[in-house]
């Protein structure tokens, strides 16, 4: 029998603020093994909305 | 045969005739509207905002390389939500996208509350983009991705706020699919997503489930991702 232990890397943004790497964007973040919290930094809510709407808008161009 | 005997047998296939007569009627429309079942029709567009539930019963299964380009964008709820899967069973058709090199828009604010598999295993490099934005979705029977998780996706649940239910089958192999704006997922339909992760053997993967949906699941499920090498937004 083989015991592991796993441990969950957490990453939790400030009030007001969303965790980004670039492309994937969240309030908690789990980072995956090949992960690390360098590459995620914060922003506040509105930014990220209006990157939202941004790639709302690019999309729609596309069509 | 009597005039008297002529008008009795009129009166009594009356009914025969109307529904003679409707056929005619539907099979000249949908020869018209689905060019006879060929592979080759274009479906772009061909579904929507006029489109409700009272009057959408295609003849011919709606299949071929143009099966899934924007087919059902806008579809119209004037008289309700249809439920797809159900619709195509009556009808005896079947919705088919695994030869659709389109699959951009096809649900695209469609108010359709069911929709059956869908494959996108032929899809072009724009994959699932904005597939089933702004959709009244709750239920994807299938999704059918690639298994060599090339799939591509952006936006292809943006604003899908009613899904509730979907199953997964192949892999997700590339960044970019989020349900972050899909907070009622059942526990299984995260699972389904956990999943069909591709395992990664380097570099930084992230698939976004949301806050809402990243309660659903305990910290062994949460592990099953990060351990193939994808971190959960």
């Amino acid at each position: 029998m083989i015991e592991t232990n796993i441990t969950l890397r957490k990453l939790t943004a400030d009030e007001g603020m969303v965790l980004t790497n670039g492309e994937a964007y969240g309030k908690e973040i789990y980072l995956g093994i090949y992960d690390s919290a360098e590459n995620w930094h914060e922003i506040t809510d509105g930014e990220y909305a209006q990157i939202l709407a941004a790639q709302e808008k690019e999309e729609g161009a596309m069509q | 045969m009597s005039i008297a005997e002529k008008l009795t047998a009129i009166a009594e296939n009356e009914q025969k005739v109307f529904a003679a007569g409707r056929k005619a009627e539907y099979d000249a429309f949908w020869d018209v509207i689905q060019e006879n079942g060929r592979l080759d029709h274009d479906y772009r567009n061909a579904f929507g905002p006029c489109w409700t539930k009272d009057n959408f019963y295609p003849k011919y299964n709606i299949e071929g390389p143009n099966a899934g380009n924007a087919t059902f964008r806008f579809f119209s709820a004037q008289r309700g939500e249809l439920d797809l899967g159900q619709r195509l069973e009556e009808c005896g058709v079947v919705f088919d996208t695994s030869r659709s090199t389109v699959l951009e828009n096809v649900f695209y604010g469609a108010d359709i509350s069911r929709v059956p598999a869908i494959s996108a295993v032929s899809a072009n490099q724009y994959g699932l983009m904005n597939s089933f934005a702004y959709s009244r979705i709750r239920t994807i029977d299938k999704l059918i991705l690639r298994d060599d998780g090339t799939t591509y996706f952006s936006g292809t649940f943006r604003d899908c706020s009613f899904l509730t239910n979907i199953v997964i089958e192949g892999k997700i192999g590339k960044n970019g699919f989020d349900v972050n704006q899909s907070p009622n997922l059942t526990h299984d339909s995260l699972m389904s997503i956990l999943n069909a992760l591709e395992a990664k053997t380097e570099g930084t993967w992230a698939v976004t489930l949301g806050t809402a949906n990243l309660a659903k699941l305990t910290d062994g499920e949460k592990a099953i991702a990060t351990q193939k090498g994808w971190t959960l937004a």
